[in-house]
């Protein structure tokens, strides 16, 4: 293998070649059973600015009401 | 402390700096029910932007997260240059950088992998859904095992010529 081709097939630092996005595994089959995706069906059809102010409510409201919870448990 | 994901993006990219949002607020963007606490960003770690790194969070209080209070910790381009991976604690909330990410790389490599967005308030870079399923699954930890799970369903619902489109704003 010359010089050239053995910088080509390098993979970048921190880059490990693993499965492709799609690549089949049974463990993730059986997690999928579990997973409730009429929430995420729900998610898909907003807008990703939609999905961000989702995520800066919830925040919101785990940020107020954990401080309640933890006073609560003393 | 609950992150403050606005802040922290507006801090990011008011100040000029070059970062791929990655993780879980990226699986969220891309339509995941989980919901997150921190915020994981790509940084590029070029001079340019190692120096506006610096300068954006130095006012945000950067310390190590986990790390025992009083280490000599400076948050500056030393620092920075010097390291690569930051799971950081700032005025905002949990922050981490990565100068790698396993399974991606850096910034660059990540780079065309990714699309500009809307959200929190602001526009940044968004890694695309079939790179951060690559990145979670490299990443190899058990607790990633549902999320991946639920991400690689939303890339298949995402297919289908039927599957749920987002509502146009």
């Amino acid at each position: 293998m010359q010089a050239d081709e053995l910088h080509e097939a390098a993979e970048p630092f921190g880059a490990v070649p693993g499965p492709t996005a799609e690549a089949f595994d049974p463990v993730l089959e059986v997690f999928k059973r579990d997973i409730d995706f009429t929430l995420v069906e729900r998610n898909l059809r907003l807008s990703t600015e939609q999905r961000a102010q989702q995520l800066v409510n919830a925040t919101r409201f785990i940020g107020r009401f954990r401080p309640l919870v933890a006073e609560s448990g003393r | 402390m609950a992150t403050d994901f606005e802040k922290a993006l507006a801090t990011l990219t008011g100040g000029g700096v070059e970062f791929i949002v990655i993780g879980g607020v990226a699986g969220t963007l891309h339509g995941s029910a989980f919901i997150t606490q921190d915020l994981d960003v790509v940084y590029a770690r070029n001079r340019g932007n190692i120096h506006r790194l610096a300068a954006a969070l130095q006012p945000h209080e950067p310390y190590l997260r986990g790390a025992p209070e009083g280490l000599p910790f400076h948050w500056d381009e030393r620092t920075i240059r010097n390291g690569l991976n930051f799971t950081l604690t700032t005025s905002f909330g949990d922050l981490d950088l990565l100068g790698e990410a396993t399974g991606g790389g850096a910034y660059e490599d990540l780079l065309p992998h990714s699309c500009e967005v809307s959200g929190f308030g602001v526009r940044f870079r968004l890694l695309n859904l079939d790179k951060l399923i690559v990145l979670k699954r490299a990443a190899g930890r058990p607790k990633d095992l549902v999320v991946v799970a639920e991400l690689q369903g939303i890339l298949e619902k995402r297919k289908q010529p039927s599957g749920p489109q987002p509502e146009t704003h």
